[in-house]
């Protein structure tokens, strides 16, 4: 029994010194263990390979763009107390110049013809896919007192100016807009020139149509465009206008051109295209040579700045045109227009 | 033998237990993680690399002040129209972030030369704060897998775009994940526990015999008559 007795004490005797150094080594494992936490790293997204390019604007940065930009139509109700200087801030290129022309108009104690969009709040918009600048987008708005949506054209010259108001035409009775890709899928740019799966390219879409609206059934490319209300009236009322003159011994001239860098576009859903263009046209009438002076009427003369002794007179007025071009083959048709005039001047 | 390993079992269980509960409580890393950048000299604004946002956690948080009490704005864009819109501005990039998460510290470098524009009449910014002095912008950053195809979302801060960036500029992340709980915590407090359980199991199966047995009791003597 001595020898176990012996080994039963040497035991005994070394365990107080293992737990000593385990509880020591724990210690300090729990003080070191802390130091072992490591920081999250940075990881960069990475961009896949043949990636689309990124939406102009995301949906929600898009409502709140096209918000701010068109806050300043929403304030501007009354033409004649129009801020034209807090305009430019977030208006440009034909929509701009028919709110001054307006103004100048409303100014002059005439009452205005309606320069755009009456309701400006957005239910839809069209954002491309697009790298770079200038950008675009589109926003469809709700009917408002004439019952018809109305699509705004907004558009940026660089990263580091904002969006602006370019344009609000108000779809055509009975047409609606080709149906693009959701908000958040965008659509792709389609290229000027490009006519892939298309009957054309979007810029001879925007040149061919204004032949057609200088030349009514005459032109050449009418055949390529549905009829339409605009074109209609456009060419009906040029053609009386041009039997008057020349019955009188006058004359009628007419000329339209596109504005520059107006014709943008994107791809549909199937697979055609929604064009956009923006057109300056100057429509002189003048009388016979020699013949008695006549008076223009009210929103003319506003714009002339003079109502009567005239014989000549030009009128610059600015269009902005949506088309929906179908894919493959078939008719280009117009769905939505803005127009009105911008100067006139008189002699 | 055995009773000195139970024991041993016992007491590293309890220790690796109450050093799991520790590293959960009392020394767990910090809730959120904090940096500050300082802006280097000229720099017109302060912007992230694309992924510092996305550090850790649902959101980042950027808060900027200027000293002298100047306009200050803060905005989030994709990385692509930041970078844009910065052209070839002066500005300090934030790359990361080194050191430890008591005491982490900004990687920054110094970019570009010039001034860039008001960033306030841009309309890059996907949100964006501005205030008189001090500005701060809380970015949810859970749908800025969206963004991959722009590059990311970054942060951009400054002043006027031409004035020096502002001189205080934080980022806060709260931390999840690995981050936000030491690794070794619940390993430690789990296998202590069942160290400890074997230990206390071991104690039982081999107890210490009772003093009476080891010592029995002297037989009763006999008495013959």
């Amino acid at each position: 029994m001595r020898p176990v007795r012996t080994t039963e004490t040497r035991a005994t005797a070394r365990a107080p010194r293992t737990t000593r150094a385990a509880a020591l080594a724990a210690c300090a494992a729990v003080l070191a263990l802390p130091a072992c936490a490591e920081l999250p790293a940075v990881t960069a997204p990475a961009a896949a390979a043949g990636e689309r390019a990124a939406l102009v604007v995301q949906p929600a940065q898009a409502a709140r763009v096209a918000q701010a930009a068109t806050a300043p139509l929403e304030a501007a109700g009354d033409p004649a107390a129009t801020d034209l200087d807090a305009l430019a801030e977030r208006v440009t290129g034909p929509e701009l110049d028919l709110r001054r022309a307006a103004a100048a108009v409303a100014a002059a104690g005439v009452t205005p013809p309606a320069a755009g969009a009456d309701d400006l709040d957005a239910i839809s918009s069209v954002l491309p896919r697009q790298d770079g600048w200038p950008r675009w987008f589109l926003t469809v708005t709700e009917p408002g007192e004439d019952g018809k949506p109305s699509v705004v054209v907004l558009r940026s010259p660089s990263a580091r100016e904002p969006y602006r108001v370019w344009g609000t035409p108000s779809l055509l009775p009975g047409a609606s807009l080709p149906t693009t890709g959701a908000p958040a899928d965008g659509a792709a740019v389609v290229a000027p020139d490009e006519d892939t799966n298309l009957p054309m390219s979007p810029r001879a879409v925007a040149e061919r149509y204004a032949d057609v609206l200088l030349h009514g059934d005459g032109s050449e490319f009418a055949d390529l465009f549905t009829a339409d209300a605009y074109r209609s009236s456009v060419v009906s009322s040029a053609q009386e206008q041009a039997r008057a003159l020349e019955a009188a011994g006058g004359s009628l001239t007419q000329e339209r051109t596109l504005l520059d860098d107006s014709v943008v576009a994107v791809r549909t859903r199937d697979g055609g295209a929604l064009v956009v263009a923006g057109y300056r046209s100057s429509v002189t009438a003048s009388g016979p040579d020699g013949g008695r002076p006549g008076t223009l009427q009210d929103v003319a003369a506003a714009l002339a700045g003079r109502d009567g002794g005239v014989t000549s007179v030009t009128t610059v007025l600015e269009e902005v045109v949506v088309f929906a071009v179908p894919p493959g083959g078939g008719q280009v048709s117009v769905v939505a227009v803005q127009s009105g005039p911008v100067s006139v001047e008189a002699s | 033998m055995r009773r000195a390993i139970a024991r041993l079992l016992l007491l590293a269980g309890l220790g690796c237990a109450a050093a799991g509960a520790l590293l959960l409580t009392v020394l767990a890393p910090p809730a959120t993680l904090t940096v500050a950048v300082q802006p280097a000299a000229g720099s017109v604004a302060v912007v992230t690399a694309p992924g510092v946002l996305d550090l850790s956690g649902p959101a980042a948080t950027v808060r900027a002040a200027a000293g002298d009490g100047r306009d200050v704005f803060v905005g989030v864009a994709t990385a692509r129209d930041a970078q844009a819109w910065l052209g070839r501005a002066a500005r300090t990039e934030v790359t990361g972030v080194a050191g430890s998460l008591d005491e982490p510290v900004a990687r920054t470098s110094a970019e570009g030369s010039g001034a860039a524009a008001d960033p306030r009449a841009a309309d890059v910014w996907l949100a964006s704060a501005d205030g008189s002095g001090s500005a701060e912008l809380v970015w949810d950053t859970t749908s800025d897998e969206a963004l991959d195809a722009a590059g990311g979302a970054v942060a951009v801060v400054a002043t006027d775009g031409t004035a020096a960036a502002p001189q205080r500029v934080e980022l806060t992340w709260s931390l999840t994940g690995d981050a936000a709980r030491h690794p070794a915590a619940v390993p430690l407090l789990a296998g202590g526990a069942v160290l400890a359980v074997l230990g206390a199991v071991g104690l039982l199966l081999h107890r210490r015999p009772a003093r009476a047995s080891r010592a029995p009791a002297r037989p009763a003597r006999q008495e013959t008559r």
